[in-house]
């Protein structure tokens, strides 16, 4: 729960504590994975990302006009993760095409305002959809966002910690403004994604999703004509 | 055929701006108008006629390259240049167009791949080369020409494995009998295959392998386009047509219904909008799906532009935002072109990097348009049936010039215009009461602060005084004068008068040394004749000349002087005579300037 104040701009900065090793190192793996962020609009999802991605808070750059794709990278051991962060739509009228963003993502998190509880009920939904219709080894978090209103706390840390716990999550309660808990809760997602089999291998060629899997099967006609 | 003939000899030759009132109607004499493009035949009727004449010219097939030719000059020729004697396709209904295009294309292809890899894949001397639209030759001519920049080896193998697939997928797809998703899992086997080929070539870079890839996609697409895009055996195009008319259904909604904060009434904004909307439609122009998702992240980034003016754009405002555009644009073909990318873009494209996000934006832009109810606008359903049947248009639709014609539009946008310069113009007026207000009371306040201060020092008035002029005024008129030192005047000396104090330590010390001369000294201002009672004569002088001459005298002088004369000698003489005059000469400054009062008069000139 150390409050992180720094402005972590560079991956190495956002690497925190973890084994760090210079940005441009690149004789450890690289693997690329892609997370979504959930949750109801207006809980901070951007501000989340943007604090991690640029270190910013509120304070609008020309280059930061858009805070609904953006990467990342993190180094962790010999690894190097790099993150890329589709945000969605939190509005419940757009609810419905959710799927369509985390299809194929390795992670998740799940963003709710910890001064109101219908964003961490909002989250739960979210939560329950992930692990019905996600990937089945998706790796979720739950953010309990501006943790720095904590006067203005709806949500008690204990009851989300133990909903958390209960359904297997990540659990930490962030915020955007001061940086508590940002850059750790992507690192958290880090350790936690399996580095074996994650898209892209050395060398960063182009990840190949499961759709190839597919074509696996059709392969045999194929292979036999060519050549 | 005839008529063809005796049309265009009637309409006369060449091409002509006006067309005589006869020649528009259709020469069946159904009453509606005819078309050149149909022969002078209205369009039902011209179908007729076409199906009567294919059934009697059935035996009769043109060659492929007649055919496109005739393809390609019904689009940029005038038609009454043509001999009569060809059919014109190029009007006549889609599906026997894309049939037609599509046994061209075969030929084209399966020729072009007889050709060996040495001679150059986009030589001009190839028969079928007008067989070939300008697009598949262009992606031709393109992998060629980036082959060459690799090793020989892995360039001949990756052309050779290419040539097989695309001549392979082209059989199979003309064949019909593949569903689009089988096509779609055939395509990707092949960027597999080929990647893993690739992978045994060892003295490939990890990039240009990459990029290799890419142009094998790109090649393989742009190649095949005409059959890979919409093919027959789905039902794209009806679907298209749908999501079309949906979207011409929806053009009432307006931005605020979306949650969109776009505000179309600003035409920098709206600048912005229309050039996204552009690359949008853009991209149903483009082949390679890279380059149809190029287009989609151009419109994208301009959505951002339009939006991030203030603060950075989350995906909160960007869906409503392409929702809007999207709306707006309403492009064409856009279920095949989603469908198209989601088939045949390289594996890993879609799901990953910006092109995946914004082209997963945009799929969720057009469901969410197909899937609209009332509920998603948050309208009743009474109102929703309303604006879709048309019988009523949202108030805010109105206003934010959404389905209104141009003229209205411009109209709603001149009196926002207006309105706004009648707000500025408020504003100034405002302003110049307030500035005028403040210079009121700005003078009021200096106005009082004078007095106050007039008040505190009061000021006194003195008398116009009559200027001075220095030389006229008489020592004992004014008291000041008398600060001054008197004017130089030659000293008349005698034994008595009291000296200056340094001359007269020396003059003590003169008369000490020689006290009779000095007793009897006569004043002179030319003391240089009096050589015999120099020292007492020179001593008088204060004019620096004397002083000067008198030092001289003094050396020249006798024994007796020797102890003075070394003081006053050592020196330049000037040096320490000028010290002990300088009292006397300091008032000879002229003094017109100063005033009687010692106060500096200005310049009186």
């Amino acid at each position: 729960m150390a409050n992180r104040g720094n402005q972590a701009g560079t991956a190495t900065a956002a690497a925190g504590g973890a084994a760090q090793r210079p940005n441009g190192a690149t004789q450890g793996k690289i693997c690329q994975f892609k997370l979504v962020l959930l949750g109801e609009s207006a809980v901070g999802k951007s501000s989340l990302v943007l604090r991690f991605v640029k270190g910013q808070f509120h304070e609008y750059q020309e280059s930061t006009i858009g805070a609904a794709f953006l990467t990342q990278t993190v180094c962790l051991d010999d690894t190097t993760v790099k993150f890329e962060i589709w945000d969605t739509a939190g509005q419940e009228r757009y609810h419905s095409l959710a799927p369509m963003y985390y299809r194929g993502a390795q992670a998740a998190i799940v963003v709710y305002d910890i001064t109101n509880q219908d964003t961490f009920g909002r989250a739960k939904v979210w939560v329950k959809e992930l692990q019905r219709q996600a990937s089945p080894n998706i790796v979720i978090a739950l953010a309990g966002n501006k943790a720095d209103l904590a006067a203005k706390r709806a949500v008690e840390f204990d009851e989300a910690k133990g909903y958390a716990e209960e359904n297997g999550l990540l659990f930490m309660e962030t915020s955007a403004k001061t940086a508590m808990n940002v850059n750790d809760i992507f690192l958290a997602i880090a350790k936690k994604l399996p580095k074996n089999d994650g898209a892209g291998g050395v060398g960063g060629s182009s990840g190949q999703g499961r759709r190839l899997d597919r074509a696996e099967d059709g392969n045999k006609p194929a292979s036999s004509c060519c050549k | 055929m005839e008529s063809g003939g005796s049309r265009s000899s009637r309409s006369g030759h060449g091409p002509k701006l006006h067309i005589p009132q006869s020649d528009l109607i259709c020469k069946t004499g159904c009453g509606f108008f005819g078309n050149i493009a149909w022969q002078g035949y209205c369009s039902k009727c011209y179908k007729e006629y076409f199906l009567q004449r294919q059934q009697h010219q059935a035996a009769f097939v043109p060659s492929p390259v007649e055919r496109s030719q005739s393809d390609a000059s019904t689009f940029f020729n005038k038609p009454e240049s043509h001999s009569s004697t060809l059919p014109r396709h190029g009007f006549s209904r889609f599906e026997e167009k894309k049939r037609h295009n599509q046994e061209m294309r075969t030929t084209a292809v399966k020729s072009l791949f007889r050709k060996t890899p040495t001679k150059g894949l986009g030589s001009p001397k190839s028969k079928d080369k007008r067989a070939l639209s300008p697009e598949s030759h262009s992606a031709i001519i393109e992998l060629d020409q980036f082959l060459q920049t690799l090793p020989q080896n892995a360039a001949h193998h990756a052309y050779s494995f290419l040539r097989m697939q695309a001549q392979k997928l082209d059989g199979l797809v003309s064949s019909g009998v593949l569903t689009p998703l089988e096509i779609s899992d055939r395509v990707h086997n092949i960027y597999q295959v080929f990647d893993e080929k690739l992978k045994t070539h060892s003295d490939m870079t990890n990039s240009s392998m990459e990029s290799l890839l890419d142009h094998s996609e790109r090649y393989l697409t742009r190649l095949l386009y005409k059959k890979l895009f919409c093919p027959h055996t789905c039902d794209d195009e009806e679907r298209d047509l749908a999501v079309q008319k949906r979207i011409r259904s929806l053009n009432w909604i307006s931005a605020p219904l979306l949650d969109c904060r776009i505000n179309e009434l600003d035409s920098k904004v709206r600048d912005i909008l229309e050039k996204a909307i552009t690359h949008l439609i853009e991209m149903d122009g483009q082949r390679a799906p890279q380059d149809k998702l190029a287009s989609i992240i151009n419109c994208s980034k301009l959505v951002f532009e339009m939006l991030g003016f203030s603060q950075p754009v989350s995906a909160d405002d960007f869906l409503p935002a392409l929702i809007y555009v999207v709306l707006r644009a309403n492009p064409p073909r856009i279920h095949s072109n989603l469908n198209f990318i989601t088939r045949f873009a390289a594996p890993g494209r879609l799901l990953q990097g910006e092109g995946g996000y914004y082209f997963t934006n945009l799929c969720c832009a057009v469901s969410f348009l197909e899937n609209l109810t009332s509920d998603s606008l948050g309208l009743s359903s009474e109102e929703f049936d309303r604006y879709m049947s048309g019988k009523s248009i949202p108030f805010a639709s109105l206003q934010a010039g959404v389905m209104v014609s141009e003229g209205l539009r411009l109209m709603y946008q001149n009196m926002s215009t207006l309105s706004e310069l009648k707000h500025k113009q408020t504003n100034l007026q405002q302003q110049i009461l307030e500035l005028k207000s403040d210079m009121e009371i700005f003078n009021e306040c200096v106005g009082k602060e004078v007095v106050e201060c007039l008040q505190q020092f009061p000021v006194q008035i003195r008398g116009k005084r009559a200027p001075i002029k220095p030389d006229e005024v008489q020592p004992n008129e004014s008291d000041t004068l008398k600060l001054l030192p008197p004017p130089l005047l030659p000293h008349k000396i005698s034994a008595e008068s009291a000296l200056p104090p340094l001359v007269d330590s020396i003059s003590s010390n003169l008369e000490h040394l020689v006290p009779d001369v000095a007793a009897a000294a006569p004043v002179g201002r030319r003391v240089v004749a009096a050589t015999d009672n120099l020292l007492d004569g020179s001593i008088q002088e204060l004019d620096l000349l004397a002083l000067n001459e008198l030092s001289i005298s003094c050396s020249s002088s006798g024994e007796p002087n020797t102890l003075l004369l070394e003081t006053t000698t050592d020196d330049d003489p000037f040096s320490s005579l000028s010290l002990t005059v300088q009292g006397r000469i300091i008032p000879c400054i002229p003094c017109e300037n100063i005033s009687p009062t010692g106060q500096q008069l200005p310049p009186s000139n």
